[in-house]
């Protein structure tokens, strides 16, 4: 059985503690260098002439799609990607499909060693050949940038991207490397080339926060890929037989290839994290985040009432309704970059009806599923701020659509936690970056200034009482409010998109980092 | 406050839509007023990839739309929409099946409209989706009435899209009914407008495309050397292109389109374009469908 551990098995134990000792000095604070002896080696690919070919995911099938043409890339996003490969690689070769986009004004920058090579306006299907990945051998690294201005698209139907990597590798290989820190709160992909390769890095948990590592996998060619997450505060390159946390569950999909480790909270002092992300089988393209949270704020517990339901984990549709929560929080922690992390929902069972629709007879609720008496018991609505209520338990209908319905209370939850305003008005959406706006185009992300209110849904108007200043925009409210303070991190408001992390709901093992009470 | 509640235990779209604008029972405040109008929330069905006249198409049909989350799941709906779609040919009519795909990469949820069995081949056809206060398609304003686009069941090269802008506008931009290989167009004089600029270049990227380079493509920028605008533009196939399947020539006989010497020859005139895409100008291939 494979599974998310901590410490270390008590077969390995005995091992990685000789191991702290012996590194405790040269490892404790993150020092680099070459491993000198490690179960994990980097995958060496300078046998294949054609190199190895991994599918990826880069560019514009991160953000909102064009809300007129889901097949159309979107306006005003400017982010830029940050995409890790192990030290062995020496060049890489990019494949774009079907890329269509307004002539100079959208497009897509690859940084790499010889420079940058931009993509835009019609090129139809080909080939970034030939790119010398940046930084030394400690920090074999590519970057992406997608930017796309306010208006016009490409002259066909396009999502513009990198689809697939073609990596060439040195010979003879590199020792096998860590790489730069990782920033909390921020994206990493990397590139992992076939199955067995890894990469390491580190990063450093700041003081009072609870860390979260959390590991999806968008693409690979194998149906099933399975890669593992090692973590220690000892040594510099954790494995099978040194980690203090590692996830190494089995996977069916690609929902299950990704991994998800909870490493606790930090008190007044910092502590530096290394941390290797390992292919147990496949390759692919994944994104590896280290999400703080504050200890103050940040990490928070949920308590959701069902009057009238006793026993709602053994109802036929819990199973349904639980992952549906789950992926709830964690679209919320997704929409907040990692820094509010709800990792324990008590719910709580009582007699009666709870009064209405909030459950308001109720103490201590933040969510309600009303009781089957109340009127539209499978709706969801919220108050601004204060609690939020979903569908009954018995909506088998609603909780059949995790996907949607997460995402809906995810919008609700934007009311009930921080009491932000609606994004739509009579006639559609005005606001196509927010999750306030329905939401009715899929978008998962609060909106910075930058983008506030642009992109609606064609012919909507903006109604009167909507604030479309900069600081109406959700971003700006929650920094400027007392919401701020329960965030590590808030981004830069003014420059970039808000992170994409769109599929991270999916990630089986982050919603099972959330644990279930029963009261 | 969120206004939507819907009651998925009845077998309609969306019922019980409490509105946007609802005030909230609780004692907080809502910056928007309260509104009692309580328009029902229609399922709006938006185009995937939608290219209007598209040709070699699937002869399923295989229309692809996405739907807003607050629709619900598709077997909620897909019934009255599979009500109110056909896919019409010259000889047959058949009604679709909603079919729910996949989301891939994090895009939107897609249903696809798909034919019981392949439409005629080389036949033109079209998907009409009858539209109602529940059901609607598109952001094109006609939220009533049926909703249409128009497609070839066969090879049938030819300009679908013409588009000229104010921030490109040397650039006339061009869209392709089918995915060919452009090569033989570069450095030929394909695009002439009206006014007598010329062709500078066709760019591939953000460079000019070399002559006789390979340019597999379903859409050309065409850099001119002054300034277009929407004045007429004429752009003109050789019949010996080659398409997706067969050359225009061929397809233009397959698909009863007329030929002028030889060549396909599409004029876009000055009053032709539309404003499209916030700041751009469009013609796009209308047909309209044929009565039943």
């Amino acid at each position: 059985m494979r599974a998310t551990q901590e410490g270390g098995s008590s077969r390995f134990l005995g091992n990685a503690r000789k191991l702290r000792v012996a590194c405790a000095l040269a490892c404790a604070v993150g020092t680099l260098g070459t491993r000198a002896s490690a179960a994990f080696t980097q995958y060496d690919c300078s046998s294949l002439p054609w190199g190895a070919w991994v599918p990826v995911d880069l560019g514009a099938s991160d953000f909102n799609s064009a809300f007129w043409d889901p097949a159309n890339y979107g306006d005003t996003e400017d982010y830029r990607w940050k995409v890790l490969v192990n030290s062995n690689v020496s060049s890489v070769a990019w494949y774009y499909d079907a890329f269509y986009t307004e002539y100079s004004y959208d497009r897509l920058i690859l940084e790499h060693g010889g420079g940058s090579s931009t993509l835009t306006g019609s090129l139809g299907s080909g080939w970034v050949s030939a790119t010398t990945p940046m930084g030394s051998t400690y920090q074999r690294h590519f970057a992406s940038t997608w930017h796309s201005d306010s208006s016009v698209v490409g002259s066909a139907p396009s999502i513009p991207r990198l689809s697939i990597a073609a990596a060439y590798c040195v010979s003879p290989p590199n020792a096998t490397q860590s790489h730069m820190p990782i920033t909390v709160n921020e994206r990493w992909d990397g590139i992992l080339l076939a199955s067995t390769d890894v990469i390491y890095t580190y990063v450093t948990q700041p003081a009072n926060t609870r860390m979260t590592l959390t590991l999806d996998v968008l693409s690979s060619t194998e149906t099933n890929p399975d890669f593992d997450l090692y973590a220690s505060t000892s040594t510099a390159f954790p494995d099978d037989s040194d980690f203090t946390w590692r996830g190494y569950h089995s996977s069916g999909s690609l929902a299950q290839a990704g991994e998800a480790l909870d490493l606790g909270a930090t008190g007044g002092s910092s502590r530096v994290v290394s941390i290797g992300v390992r292919s147990y089988r496949g390759n692919g393209h994944f994104i590896l985040r280290a999400n703080a949270a504050k200890t103050s704020g940040g990490a928070r517990s949920l308590t959701i009432c069902h009057p009238g339901q006793a026993n709602i984990q053994s109802h036929a549709n819990w199973t349904n309704a639980k992952a549906t929560i789950s992926r709830a929080l964690l679209r919320t922690k997704a929409a907040t970059h990692g820094n509010i992390y709800f990792n324990a929902v008590t719910m709580k069972y009582s007699s009666g009806t709870g009064g209405d629709k909030w459950c308001s007879s109720i103490s201590g609720c933040d969510w309600c599923m009303p009781h089957t008496s109340i009127a539209n018991y499978c709706g969801y609505e919220s108050q601004m701020p204060g609690r939020t209520r979903i569908p009954n338990v018995t909506c088998t209908s609603a909780y059949n659509d995790q996907t949607g319905l997460s995402l809906i209370i995810a919008h609700e939850h934007g009311h009930g936690l921080f009491g932000l305003d609606d994004e739509y008005g009579d006639d559609g959406a005005f606001c196509g970056h927010s999750i306030m706006n329905g939401p009715d185009n899929w978008t998962y992300r609060f909106c910075k200034p930058i983008s506030h209110c642009y992109d609606s849904a064609p012919g909507s108007t903006i109604p009167a009482w909507a604030d479309c200043s900069g600081s109406g925009s959700n971003w700006y409210k929650i920094a400027n409010s007392s919401y701020g303070s329960w965030f590590y991190s808030v981004p830069s408001l003014y420059a970039q998109s808000s992170q994409p992390w769109e599929r991270f709901h999916e990630n089986v093992w982050a919603r099972d980092l959330v644990s279930y009470s029963f009261q | 406050m969120r206004r939507f509640e819907v009651l998925y235990t009845i077998p309609i779209v969306v019922v019980g839509c409490t509105n946007q604008g609802q005030s909230d029972s609780s004692a907080t405040s809502s910056p928007k007023p309260p509104s009692n109008a309580a328009p029902s929330l229609p399922v709006t069905l938006v185009p995937a990839g939608l290219v209007h006249g598209a040709t070699n198409h699937d002869r399923l049909g295989l229309h692809k739309f996405s739907y807003a989350p607050t629709n619900g799941p598709p077997a909620v709906w897909s019934a009255d929409v599979e009500k109110a779609a056909t896919y019409r040919c010259s000889q047959v009519s058949v009604k679709p099946k909603v079919v729910q795909l996949d989301a891939k990469g994090g895009a939107p949820p897609l249903v696809e409209l798909r034919a019981p069995a392949e439409l005629p081949a080389d036949d033109w056809c079209w998907l009409l989706v009858e539209q109602s206060p529940t059901l609607r398609v598109g952001y094109d304003g006609k939220s009533s009435g049926v909703w249409h686009a128009h497609f070839f069941t066969g090879s049938a090269l030819r300009p679908v899209r013409v588009k000229v802008s104010g921030k490109n506008p040397k650039l006339v931009s061009l869209t392709f009914s089918e995915p060919f290989d452009a090569a033989p167009l570069i450095g030929k004089a394909f695009v002439s407008p009206d006014n007598g600029a010329a062709i500078k270049c066709v760019l591939k990227g953000a460079l000019c495309a070399a002559v006789g380079e390979s340019f597999f493509t379903q859409a050309l920028d065409v850099e001119m050397s002054s300034p277009v605008g929407a004045v007429g533009i004429t752009v003109t196939l050789p019949g010996n292109l080659a398409g997706a399947g067969r050359d225009v020539a061929a397809g233009a006989a397959a698909s009863k389109t007329a030929l002028n010497a030889g060549n396909l020859a599409v004029h876009v005139a000055s009053g032709d374009w539309k404003p499209c895409e916030d700041t751009a100008s469009c013609w796009t291939h209308e047909m309209p469908p044929p009565t039943p």
